[in-house]
């Protein structure tokens, strides 16, 4: 018959154990990240009069330049309508209008996009460096890539980036949330 | 199969969208639904067309544009347009107690020049804020006013209800556009409209609330855009109290100007009006807190 009862020896080594456990997790996890965000504001801009906006994608990459999180993909449909995504009825829901945003008039072209820190899978990343992209492009016009790297820690930062195409600039703003 | 062969003969209505930049100075959305892709560019060419059309009458940042040509004469025959424009401003403005003034603009440039105004400056310009900007005659309108006109809180929803109204008389059988933030909706199937965050203006962040919409218009005023741009006409001061107001009314014009109205007025002072007109409004004060009325309360998706 096995007793169960905690002896001097059984209490250290168990002690002990944990304590080993722990000081290895410690060293081995990264510092999480620190109740941050990045607002990554860009502005594009057409010629005179009105103009189509171009394809958009925003989204992170890692230090080794793995994607993370996708912001936006903005794309526009053809004049022949959404040929073929539509007739994925159930997804495309094609018997509704999306939801729009009422809100104070905004400038043409630009845009705020905001990483709370959080991946693809809604998981916090790491503090640490990562690519902010940018990538904008035109049927038969101008393809352009902003790719800057920042590091995401416990310093907040603003800067700002003035460009030369069609992608006229780009700012990043790092601080705490609010 | 009765049920496969009426499908198959009937054209399902499908959806589409077309995005431009630099309309009116801003963006403009349109979702139509249209049962095929020639009655949808027909429609979405309708609407950029009126769009163009009024802009050339209501704007006051094109010098040939009709208003800004009677500005610099001082009376003309105006066109039944303009003449309305003027009608439902005038009438506007003394629905809402001077909170809505065409010649407000005077004390954004004035404060634009030198932040602290003198008192002396300030009570001139309170003062002729406060008398008749013009006259109407038959077809004729004469301006009273030296201060510049500019009516871009009601233009834009005017223009907005005019547009999706151009739309559906070519083909849309669902119209919701979006003129950078002003709203309106025309058909049966109600949609979903997202309220802005004032204090979290991102593209992607959490809206502050959501509502359904069904042959509405939905506007919202605030600073979180472009800045301070809101003046009270009635004290001559920056308008700080109230950082965001949205209204829900029948038409995008009254939404357009009674949203503009909220962001001046005291809050319970707009939530009476609110009744009076019959509208829905959601305003949120520079302290946080919100207020609402039932009517809005009765569309908000929770």
């Amino acid at each position: 018959m096995q007793r169960s009862f905690i002896s001097r020896r059984n209490f250290i080594y168990r002690t002990t154990g944990l304590l080993l456990t722990l000081w290895a997790g410690r060293s081995l996890a990264q510092a999480r990240w620190a109740d941050m965000k990045l607002d990554i504001t860009f502005e594009f801009v057409g010629g005179s009069g009105r103009y189509r906006p171009p394809y958009v994608a925003v989204w992170l990459e890692n230090a080794q330049g793995l994607p993370v999180r996708t912001l936006a993909v903005w794309f526009e449909q053809s004049r022949k309508g959404p040929r073929w995504l539509n007739e994925l009825r159930r997804w495309y829901r094609s018997n509704e209008l999306t939801e729009a945003v009422s809100g104070p008039t905004r400038r043409p072209g630009r845009y705020t996009l905001s990483f709370d820190g959080k991946d693809d899978k809604g998981n916090l990343v790491s503090q640490g460096d990562y690519y902010v992209c940018v990538e904008l492009v035109r049927e038969h016009g101008p393809y352009e890539l902003f790719r800057e790297k920042v590091t995401l820690a416990q310093t907040s930062f603003n800067r700002s980036f003035n460009l030369a195409g069609e992608l006229k600039e780009v700012s990043l703003s790092y601080d705490r949330q609010a | 199969m009765p049920l496969a062969f009426h499908t198959l003969l009937k054209p399902r209505s499908q959806r589409y969208r077309a995005r431009y930049e630099a309309v009116l100075g801003t963006a403009l959305e349109l979702q139509l639904q249209a049962d095929g892709p020639r009655q949808a560019r027909a429609a979405e060419t309708a609407v950029l067309a009126e769009i163009e059309r009024l802009e050339g009458i209501f704007s006051s940042y094109l010098p040939a544009s009709e208003l800004s040509r009677w500005q610099a004469r001082g009376s003309a025959r105006v066109s039944p347009e303009l003449r309305h424009l003027l009608y439902e401003a005038e009438s506007w403005r003394a629905h809402t107690y001077g909170a809505f003034n065409p010649a407000a603009a005077a004390l954004q440039t004035l404060y634009a020049q030198n932040p602290q105004p003198g008192e002396a400056e300030l009570e001139a310009l309170r003062a002729a804020l406060q008398g008749p900007l013009w006259r109407l005659e038959g077809q004729e309108a004469h301006k009273i006013t030296p201060l510049p006109l500019t009516f871009n809180a009601l233009a834009k929803g005017l223009i907005a209800d005019r547009a999706a109204q151009a739309a559906l008389r070519v083909g849309g059988l669902e119209v919701l556009l979006n003129l950078g933030g002003d709203l309106r909706h025309l058909g049966q199937q109600r949609v979903r409209v997202a309220v802005a965050h004032p204090f979290s203006p991102a593209d992607n962040a959490p809206p502050l609330a959501r509502l359904w919409v069904c042959n509405q218009g939905v506007a919202t005023s605030g600073p979180s855009q472009r800045g301070v741009h809101l003046f009270d006409p009635r004290t001559g001061q920056p308008a700080t109290q109230v950082v965001q107001a949205t209204v829900v009314a029948p038409s995008a014009a009254t939404a357009d100007v009674l949203a503009t109205a909220f962001c001046v007025l005291e809050p319970m002072l707009s939530l009476a009006l609110a009744e009076v007109f019959g509208v829905g409004c959601l305003l949120v004060e520079a302290s946080g807190q919100t207020h609402s009325n039932p009517r809005f309360e009765q569309q908000r998706i929770h």
